[in-house]
């Protein structure tokens, strides 16, 4: 072979590798999309939205611009233009709210329903009276929760308003995390985005194909590295309730934040925590948050129906260091337990 | 054809390295990691975390006040004023994807970088 035909030869083997590799980078893009991530508080709580796909980083960012407004306009109860706020101040009369607010309201009334009152969200003027979250919290006297528990406080939908019986006070606390979840959902569906992990405080969206995400649960008795187990889910939402979040300690007891409405005071089942999954759907957010908070006060036997009837997972923490998982999901529950203080009792 | 020829080992080794070269920024982009420190939705802090890193505590100017201190490689909330004290029991940091925050001071932690962080999201 000629040297020049071999020069040309060499040169078509560069071209070649040079094009090869920008097939190689341009896989790359599309297979493995850029990933940001996001955190902010919004609601009190720590938000962390991680999006995958085209214009990630303006994905997060409106999500993030999104559920600031949605607290500020629909969900607070202490900002005067927030929709939960208004119904609040209203002295029983009826008011108009977004269509979300007075679904979320409604599936709230559905299961304080199925608990009997135990869970309800109109429990603001009794977590007030309590403040856990106080400088110094005081368990307040029996005598002012009794008077608290006898005023009617029911919040009744029509339509999209809301009317608040004048003694009670509606705290969306026990769903908004949840909710903000759902709210989430709906946005990233209207963007290019494809793959999606977001926790609003404990509640955790799962948005995308993939069946293989891996959420940890956190030891109620640890620190906030130590986990208990391991979930595997797919395009799902989850939601956490325990006793050890918020909390605080008085004569050697411990008072936490999450109240029995029947009782007025703090729900004494034998539970450190629950976690509650809902595959996807519409307000996966907010039943997932709504059922976790209701499975808590419930206490595991009066749990179960209520997990039925909503086709939910759940796995349940007791004090006494045994887990119990339920599922009444077509896929069934994929947990697997890490921790060895804990033992699985079923 | 025949490889043998000097003249193709150079020019086969060039092509070789120019492509590692290409690869290179791809393959240790995710080598250092870094710790941000965001206080009401604003970065107040990035620091390179590196294993022999000299210790140091800086306050971060909040209300309640709240520090972090960062030593060998791993960085962590202290010195805070409030009373729970959930962020300083969260403990140091180092692998990509954790993070740790204080509510009342509004404050969060969070190391970047790439690595694998043990899970998708966490619920508690």
């Amino acid at each position: 072979m000629a040297a020049r035909q071999k020069k040309v030869l060499f040169f078509l083997a560069l071209a070649l590798s040079a094009a090869l590799l920008a097939c190689a980078l341009l896989f790359f893009e599309e297979f493995f999309p850029p990933q940001v991530q996001q955190t902010d508080f919004i609601m009190d709580t720590l938000v962390n939205v991680t999006v995958r796909g085209k214009d990630a980083a303006q994905t997060a960012e409106l999500a993030l611009g999104m559920l600031h407004k949605l607290e500020n306009t629909e969900l607070s109860r202490f900002r005067e233009q927030a929709d939960v706020y208004k119904a609040n101040h209203a002295a029983g009369h009826r008011t108009a709210v977004s269509a979300d607010i007075a679904h979320w309201v409604a599936l709230g009334n559905a299961v304080e329903q199925r608990s009997n009152g135990k869970y309800s969200v109109t429990l603001g003027k009794l977590s007030d009276l309590w403040n856990v979250n106080a400088q110094n919290p005081k368990a307040p006297s029996p005598e002012r929760i009794a008077a608290l528990l006898k005023q009617p406080r029911n919040v009744s939908v029509e339509g999209n308003s809301l009317t608040v019986a004048p003694g009670g006070m509606l705290d969306l606390g026990s769903l908004g995390k949840g909710a903000a979840c759902d709210r989430l959902r709906a946005f990233l569906a209207s963007t290019d985005c494809k793959e999606a992990v977001a926790s609003v405080g404990g509640s955790v969206l799962l948005y995308g194909a993939k069946d293989d995400f891996r959420i940890g649960i956190r030891d109620p008795k640890g620190q906030a590295e130590d986990f208990l187990g391991e979930l595997t889910l797919g395009a799902s939402c989850v939601s956490t309730s325990g006793s050890y979040e918020r909390f605080f300690m008085e004569g050697g007891k411990r008072y936490h934040h999450i109240l029995d409405g029947t009782t007025g005071s703090p729900a004494e089942s034998e539970l450190a925590s629950v976690t509650v999954i809902l595959p996807e759907r519409p307000d996966a957010g907010v039943l997932s948050d709504i059922l976790s908070t209701a499975c808590f006060v419930l206490g595991y036997d009066g749990a179960l129906p209520l997990l039925q009837e909503y086709g939910a997972d759940a796995v349940f923490v007791f004090e006494r260091g045994s887990i119990r998982a339920a599922s009444y999901t077509p896929s069934g529950l994929r947990f697997q337990l890490t921790n060895t203080n804990y033992h699985l009792d079923d | 054809m025949k490889f043998g020829n000097k003249k193709d080992v150079i020019l086969l080794i060039t092509v070789a390295c120019l492509a590692l070269l290409l690869a290179l920024p791809a393959l240790f982009a995710g080598a250092g990691r870094s710790a941000l420190v965001y206080v009401d939705g604003k970065e107040v802090l990035r620091v390179a975390l590196q294993d022999g890193m000299a210790e140091q505590t800086i306050p971060l100017g909040t209300s309640p006040a709240l520090s972090v201190h960062i030593a060998e490689g791993k960085i962590s909330f202290c010195d805070a004023a409030c009373p729970d004290q959930i962020c300083v029991k969260s403990g140091a940091l180092f692998r990509a994807g954790q993070t740790a925050a204080c509510l009342p001071a509004k404050a969060v932690l969070v190391i970047q970088g790439k690595g694998s962080a043990p899970f998708d999201a966490i619920t508690y």
